[in-house]
Formats: C-alpha cells, sequence, structure tokens
C-alpha cells in the first residue's frame, strides 16, 4: 500500500475533528505495520502557548483580540512536528491547516521534499447556515454570535482561497469535495471511497 | 540610531558575510544601548545537517547538488532562530534569506508579528564569471567550511538558483511597499563595497 498524506479542509464545525480521528483509525485497521502519523495543530500549539517568552506573549495578545495568526508561525509547528516525526513511508493526516494559500504553497513544497506522490486535499463542505448552527449547538466559551460571525467571515476570506489553489493544483494534490452535511457515519464512508479504502 | 532590520542577499561569492560583519561592528560602536542578532542561514543549515534524521539526510543531498533547500526548512529555521532570539528591541541582521518567495511571503508576517520598522535590503550584486572566481579562490583557502565551494557544476547549479528563485524575491521587495531595496555592486575592493553599504543605509562614517 502507498503511504497516502490526507488534507482535511472545512469551516469550523464542519467535522474536520471527528473525521480525521475516524480516517486515522480506519487507516491503522488497513495499514497493517505502517504507521499514521497524525497532527492536529491546536493541541500542539496550546502546549506551546502554554511557555513564557516574548513570541508567546504576542501571540496570547493576538488571539485575545481574534487576530489570525502570522503565517510563519502556524509553519513553524507544523514544519517541527514533521522534523520530528516523520521518516519513510507513514501515512499522514493533517487537520487544521493550511489555513492560507502562502501555507499551502509551502506545504506543497513540503511534499515534493519528502517525495509524497499520494496527496489528497478533502474539502468538507456545509453552508455557512450549517456551520452557525453547528458552532451554537456546541456551545463553547468562544462560540458567542458574534465569535461566530467573525471566524466564518474569516473562512470565506481566507480558507475560500486556499480551496480553490488546491483545485487550480489538481495534478500535485488529489482535491475531493464531500458533502458535510450529512451524518458522520455517511461522511466517513465518502471518505473512504474517494481514498480507494473499502 | 532607529531599529534595524537589514537582509542581505547576492550570489555566492558576493561577500555578504563580510558586509554583515563590518554592518554588525558599526552598529555595535553607534548603538550600545541594544543588543544586534546576527541570523545566518548558511550557518543554521550547516547545523542542521551535522544531526541525524530523515529530513536531515534528505537536505544534506540537496546541498551535495548545489541545490536549493525547500522553502518549509528555511521557515523552520528562521523562525526557531527568532522565537529564540527577538525580545523586541535589538538590531536584527538576516544573511542568505528569504531565497524562495513563499520563504518571503512568511518572512513578511513574522516582520508584521514583530513589529519590525522598515525592513531593508542589502543586495549585494556580482556577475556568474566573478562569482566563480572567487569560489574557487576561496575553496583554496585552508579553514573553509564549505567544501562544495572548489567544484564548478555547483557552483554553477548555485548561481543558476539565484538567478531563477533568489531574484524574483529581490523583486518582489522591491515592489512591496514594506521594503527598502538598495543594490551594491559587489565587485569593488571590499572597502568600497562598504562604503556604498553604508551611504546606502544612510550612516555617517
Amino acid at each position: 500500500m502507498e503511504p497516502l498524506t490526507i488534507i482535511l479542509l472545512g469551516s469550523q464545525g464542519s467535522g474536520k475533528g471527528t473525521q480525521a480521528k475516524l480516517l486515522t483509525d480506519a487507516l491503522k485497521a488497513k495499514a497493517g505495520d505502517m504507521s499514521v502519523f497524525s497532527f492536529e495543530s491546536g493541541a500542539h500549539f496550546r502546549t506551546l502557548m502554554s511557555g513564557e517568552n516574548y513570541t508567546a506573549e504576542l501571540v496570547r495578545k493576538k488571539l485575545e483580540k481574534g487576530d489570525m495568526l502570522p503565517d510563519f508561525f502556524p509553519i513553524w509547528m507544523w514544519t517541527d512536528a514533521f522534523m520530528k516525526n516523520l521518516d519513510h513511508g507513514e501515512h499522514i493526516i493533517l487537520d487544521g491547516f493550511p489555513r492560507t494559500v502562502t501555507q499551502a504553497k509551502v506545504l506543497n513544497d513540503t511534499f515534493a521534499f519528502y517525495e509524497r506522490t499520494h496527496v489528497y486535499v478533502i474539502d468538507l463542505e456545509i453552508s455557512p447556515a450549517e456551520a452557525e448552527k453547528r458552532l451554537i449547538a456546541r456551545g463553547r466559551a468562544d462560540d458567542t454570535p458574534e465569535g461566530i460571525q467573525k471566524r466564518l467571515a474569516w473562512y470565506e476570506t481566507q480558507v475560500k482561497p486556499v480551496i480553490e489553489f488546491y483545485k487550480e493544483h489538481d495534478d500535485v494534490c488529489k482535491f475531493v469535495q464531500i458533502n458535510g452535511e450529512q451524518a458522520v457515519e455517511d461522511v466517513h464512508r465518502d471518505i473512504v471511497k474517494a481514498l480507494n479504502l473499502e | 540610531m532607529d531599529l534595524q532590520t537589514l537582509i542581505f542577499l547576492g550570489p555566492s561569492g558576493s561577500g555578504k558575510g563580510t558586509q554583515v560583519a563590518r554592518v554588525r561592528e558599526y552598529l555595535g560602536s553607534h548603538d550600545t544601548s541594544r543588543n544586534i542578532v546576527e541570523l545566518v542561514m548558511g550557518d543554521l543549515f550547516r547545523v542542521f545537517w551535522k544531526k541525524e534524521g530523515y529530513a536531515h539526510d534528505l537536505s544534506r543531498d540537496i546541498n551535495l547538488a548545489g541545490g536549493l533547500q525547500p522553502s518549509f526548512l528555511q521557515i523552520n529555521m528562521w523562525s526557531n532562530f527568532m522565537l529564540e532570539h527577538i525580545r523586541g528591541n535589538e538590531h536584527l541582521l538576516i544573511d542568505g534569506s528569504p531565497r524562495r518567495t513563499t520563504d518571503l511571503e512568511a518572512m513578511e508576517s513574522a516582520f508584521e508579528f514583530y513589529k519590525r520598522p522598515h525592513p531593508t535590503l542589502v543586495f549585494i550584486n556580482i556577475s556568474k564569471e566573478e562569482s566563480v572566481k572567487r569560489l574557487l579562490r576561496r575553496a583554496e583557502m585552508a579553514e573553509n567550511p564549505r567544501p562544495e565551494d572548489g567544484d564548478i557544476l555547483l557552483i554553477d547549479n548555485r548561481y543558476q538558483w539565484f538567478l531563477e528563485s533568489v531574484m524574483p524575491v529581490i523583486d518582489a521587495m522591491r515592489k512591496n511597499d514594506m521594503f527598502t531595496v538598495i543594490e551594491i555592486n559587489g565587485e569593488q575592493e571590499v572597502d568600497a563595497v562598504t562604503e556604498d553599504v553604508f551611504n546606502g543605509l544612510g550612516w555617517q562614517h
């Protein structure tokens, strides 16, 4: 089996995290002795931010204002994780990035370096209305109406261009759109099908 | 003196390192209130290549072929460096980065984030013939840490990616209001080059 590289994209509330977990399990069951490297930027980020230093302080200020982080920062986090974890031949599942076109370009460059040939970009499509409904239902502390609107608007201006970028570079990464408004197991079934893992 | 953010780019053998040393010396003697932080991409890579690992092996192979390193490695290395060394009130000298336009885009985000005022590019230009001549001469020096200097094919490759990848970075910086770009003729005596660099930066000397 060829090692797969899978990027999960979608707005907040699209179920990326859930699908990443299901997919990791499915790959592990299928992979035999191949390992699965699954990277979720949020968890990595929280560990890094628990430290006391000048950069962490600046990042905290940005987050308090609800601003986006500078491109170099997420790139630094995932390249660091890649360099520490990647060897030959493991499956890779990425969830939560790239979030800008610059990040997507750097990521393509990274895959070329690591000679990753089977790269899939899976866009979990849900409507803005559905995303809003799900975020309200989730009821996390930062899921205030204003916070939700800001994040959905940010998705439109930042992540939509990333999706366009992948559509245009379909030769490097295979781009697949999945209806994210289905039941969890149906979304998973569609992803498994798109990856030929049945 | 204003807080300085100076980037030095030029083909291999253009004398960047020498000029960076002189700039550092000038800053050290004219502004004793601030520290100077020096980010030398080549040095960071040489440390990286000494370590073991998959990425390290692949990167070492690229270097042995005279190739250009991927942007993610460059961004990772200078990010590590900035996270460790930037405290907000030090002069920053960058030697040998950015080398790809994606690398530049990421670096712009870092300059905004760290609120670095008016980054300036000092572009020290030399011709291909001059680059070849100087690198072959450098290869004969006893304490040269760069074994790749003596190989004419590798010198060729390095000049080629300078034209194909670094020149577009320099052009992008010229078009971007964030940066001031100073181009210096590197094919002069070392002192004359320094004279032009200081004049370009508007420094009294």
